[in-house]
């Protein structure tokens, strides 16, 4: 038997919450180096930045807390994005009035993304397939589909110019009503998308802590078998989490095409999987499952976006970003992960 | 006396809380030493200290005249003390042998593994305990009490001289228990000393040359175990005077409400069966006879059977557990630690998940009304638990068992199926739910139990079914249940004698 520590869940400690300190740490070591701070670059940080990586640091959160992972995120937000792009350029082309163009648009890639999670989810919960080679599997597949397709589908469809390997966004209103979402600010003050992720983030916090659901994710990753003696259909609820993920991966897509005007399918989401396992794992979720609060996720993901920006500020030759990136990860997780283990050594 | 273990003065608390507050343990040298107590009084964690699994706040550990106060586990198995878990601790996936060598593989000197050495020890240790066990099977492929005896060949492996078993008959039938008990005078005849933990009087009477009675984390008494009788341990423990009495009433049953018809599965052949609204049923039969296979699959946990289930008239062709909650099915399993607990959630969602399935429509969680169940729940169990958002494991094993008995009896079903309920619950508690079984049939509620325990059954059961491998060989009404019928039908020795 291990030594797992019991204390009680309701009784207020610090190591619950090591998330919340590390992303203040990480935020003091960015305003020393950086030199200067700003409202403009506070919620360029926590909002405009933080909020394509963290709408899919949440699904894989789920994912994670129920005992499973996913790493397609990047690949269906980039094969969303792309395939949107490509629908918004034929709308636009046919002359569609601008706002139904966005809500096509918007609409597909809410439905195109639930749907791609679907696939994962029907495969792993229903067939009980591993959650790790299935998503490596489709994480293959829908990024060489929408590279594919962008070399055959002709320019002036996906937007791109010359040998055309990207999909552009074409010009006009509603380019521009994508573009303003994207990269405007409430108030002029608070970034549309930031404002998005903050309020989905705070819809998946009440899910966990206060569904019935909820609880039954973290019940399937604390004993699968005992969830499913006590009633809880192990398989409907893990194809679901997949589902939600592919769909938050959808409103990624949404993000990204207001913010980038376009997607580049060798380029876009690339390693994002790994990006969202970070913050997941910044903020405080075990990746064994059934531990670990979604609130973390929110921290985790300022954690890791200031980990970025912390190396642009250093002005580092680009090849070695991610080298700096890794050891500064490796130290908040170490953090994370070894701080409780010594006070428990050291007596509570 | 010639002295093994003596531990002085031991004192824990877990945050704050004081769970052993000043115990007193001696152990002889050659002898097994019972150690006896309620569920929570602190004996798993009095033992967790010994071999090193917790830190003590106050005391002192002597073992073999040498100083171990807080060792660590490994220490502590080098100096020859092996700890057989209440929750057993094998690795599935892992090989017999692996298991037994985890940790202490033969190598060669180029760290490469002596398998065969490895499966050559392990057959000579089987073979010495009796034991018919195949060192390269998977462990997931062995029976309870097959794991029980491979824990137990561990510690002789390594040349223990103190075993503590906590609780090693909970998953065992009695001819299983035969055995072990069997292994422990052998072993005991070679000098080894055993702690032995347990619920069962009649064992601890059997086996036991002294007895400690904790109560509350305290010491209350050691004595010889031939110098005493079972009712006065009982009130040691319990601290009042403890009543045994008969508890049983007839009742009047209703209709028919669960019927099986030619119910036929992989383990069970030919059951036909109809319970009445209001009856308490007992199934028993040895390990392996199919009793627990038939409550699985009238809770649609097998799925593939053939015959018909029916439940208030109404057949089913399909079985799901869904389905079977729905028609007010509940089933409680054996083997805690892997089909009920959920370790990383607490006690109160450890207890409202079923009911949560079944309610799913209304999709949000009433705080205030689950607690408001689980007091009522703690109060009807008499749970023994500090705070409900404690995790689960913090609960000793008896009340976690409580607690997974709440977590059906809070689903408001209809026909409870019982499978050893009382496992590893504690004498006092024990008479508690045998009350709680007849309280719960005599207002209608219909109860299917699967037990071992001849003396439970017979507290009980209106009627009781003896299986024999897979099929139903008697059915004994109240009066006729008698330790002996029982075994003779259930080993199928009554065949010649009587059809
Ligand atoms: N790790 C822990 N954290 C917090 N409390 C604990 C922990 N382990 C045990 N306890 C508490 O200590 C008390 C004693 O528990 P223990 O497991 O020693 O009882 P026990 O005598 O073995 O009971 P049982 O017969 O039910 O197994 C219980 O009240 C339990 O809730
Ligand atoms: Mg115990």
């Amino acid at each position: 038997m291990s030594t797992t520590t019991l204390k009680k869940k309701n009784s207020f400690s610090i190591g619950q919450y090591s998330y919340i300190l590390i992303c203040l740490v990480l935020f003091a070591a960015y305003w020393i180096i950086n030199g200067r701070m700003s409202l403009k670059l506070f919620t360029n940080i926590f909002m405009y930045h933080s909020a394509i990586i963290g709408v899919l640091g949440l699904g894989m959160g789920m994912i994670i807390i129920t005992g499973d992972i996913d790493l397609s995120v990047g690949a269906i937000l980039s094969c969303i994005a792309s395939f949107a792009c490509v629908i918004f350029n034929l709308l636009v082309l046919a002359n569609v009035p601008s706002g139904l163009v966005i809500t096509i648009t918007v609409l597909f890639c809410i439905v195109g993304g639930t749907l791609l999670g679907f696939v994962n989810g029907a495969m792993i919960g229903k067939l009980k397939l591993p959650a790790f080679i299935v998503t490596l599997a489709t994480q293959l597949i829908y990024r060489s589909v929408s590279k594919y397709a962008c070399n055959i589908i002709d320019n002036s469809v996906t937007g791109g110019t010359g040998s055309g390997n990207v999909y552009k966004l074409l010009n006009g209103p509603a380019r521009d009503g994508m573009y303003a979402f994207g990269n405007r600010d409430l108030f002029g003050a608070l970034p549309y998308i930031g404002l998005l992720f903050l309020v989905i983030a705070v819809i998946l916090i009440y899910i966990s802590t206060s569904t019935k659901y909820g609880k039954r994710l973290y019940a399937i990753g604390s004993n699968a078998k005992a969830a499913h003696m006590a009633g809880v259909n192990v398989e409907w609820n893990r194809t679901s989490v997949f589902t939600i993920t592919g769909l938050l991966c959808g409103i990624g897509a949404i993000m990204w095409l207001g913010q980038q005007s376009g997607v580049d399918p060798s380029t876009a989401g690339v390693s994002n999987e790994m990006y969202a396992i970070a913050a997941v794992v910044l903020g405080g979720i075990a990746m064994s499952g059934g531990k670990g609060r979604m609130l973390g996720i929110v921290f985790g993901t300022f954690s890791y976006t200031l980990i970025d920006k912390i190396i642009n500020a250093m002005n580092v030759s680009s090849l070695v970003n991610d080298s700096i990136k890794g050891a500064i990860l490796l130290v908040a997780i170490v953090i994370q992960v070894l701080g409780p283990q010594l006070r428990k050594k050291h007596g509570e | 006396m010639d002295e093994i273990l003596q531990m002085r003065n031991i004192h824990k608390a877990f945050v704050g809380v004081k769970v052993l507050k000043g115990v007193d343990l001696t152990i002889g040298r050659g002898e097994v030493h019972a150690l006896l107590g309620e569920n929570g009084a602190g004996k798993s964690t009095l033992m967790n200290i010994l071999t090193g699994v917790y830190s003590m706040d106050e005391g002192q550990v002597i073992f073999d005249g040498e100083d171990i106060s807080n060792c660590s586990i490994r220490e502590s198995e080098d100096k020859g003390i092996a700890f057989v878990h209440q929750e057993l601790s094998l690795f599935n996936d892992l090989k017999v042998y692996e298991n037994i060598f985890f940790n202490k593989e033969l190598t060669t000197k180029g760290g490469s593994l002596k398998k065969n050495e490895m499966i050559a020890k392990c057959r000579e240790v089987f073979e010495k305990l009796g034991v018919d066990i195949d060192p390269s099977v998977t462990v997931e492929h062995l029976t309870a009490s097959e794991k029980q005896t491979l824990e137990i060949a561990k510690a002789i492996f390594f040349e223990a001289k103190l075993l503590i078993l906590d609780e090693p008959t909970t998953a065992l039938s009695n001819a299983e228990i035969d055995h072990l008990f069997q292994i422990i005078e052998n072993l005991k005849a070679e000098g080894k000393s055993f702690i032995f933990i347990s619920h069962k009087m009649p064992e601890i009477f059997r086996i036991a040359d002294r007895y400690t009675v904790l109560r509350n984390g305290e010491f209350i008494k050691a004595g010889n175990i031939a110098e005493t009788n079972a009712q006065e341990v009982t009130s040691t423990m319990v601290g009042a005077t403890f009543s045994n009495a008969e508890i049983y009433r007839t009742r009047e049953l209703g209709e028919p409400i669960l019927e099986m018809r030619a119910l036929d599965g992989k383990d069970f052949h030919d059951v036909s069966l109809s319970v009445r609204r209001g009856e308490v049923l007992a199934l028993t039969g040895l390990q392996g006879a199919g009793c627990s296979e038939l409550m699985q699959c009238v809770f649609g946990e097998l799925p593939s059977f053939s015959g018909t289930i029916a439940v208030e008239g109404e057949e089913l062709t399909k079985n799901t557990i869904h389905l079977a909650m729905k028609r007010k099915i509940a089933y409680l399993p054996t083997n805690r630690r892997e089909r009920s607990a959920m370790p990383d959630l607490s006690i109160l969602e450890n207890m409202y998940i079923s009911e949560h399935t079944l309610s799913g429509k209304k999709p949000i969680i009433n705080r205030a009304s689950e607690i408001a169940k689980y007091d009522a729940q703690k109060e009807n169990l008499s749970i023994k638990a500090e705070h409900y958002s404690d995790l689960i494991l913090s609960l000793s094993g008896g009340n976690q068992q409580k607690v997974f008995f709440a977590r059906w009896l809070n689903t408001d079903a209809e026909i409870l199926l019982l499978d050893n309920p009382t496992q590893g619950i504690d004498v006092g508690a024990k008479a508690e739910i045998y009350k709680l079984i007849l309280k719960l049939a005599e207002s209608g509620k219909t109860i299917v139990i699967n037990s071992q325990e001849i003396p439970e059954i017979q507290r009980v059961a209106d009627r009781c079914v003896v299986f024999y491998s897979g099929r139903i060989v008697k059915t004994l009404p109240h009066d006729q249940i008698t330790e002996h019928t029982v075994m003779m039908y259930a080993t199928n020795a009554a065949e010649d004698s009587e059809e």
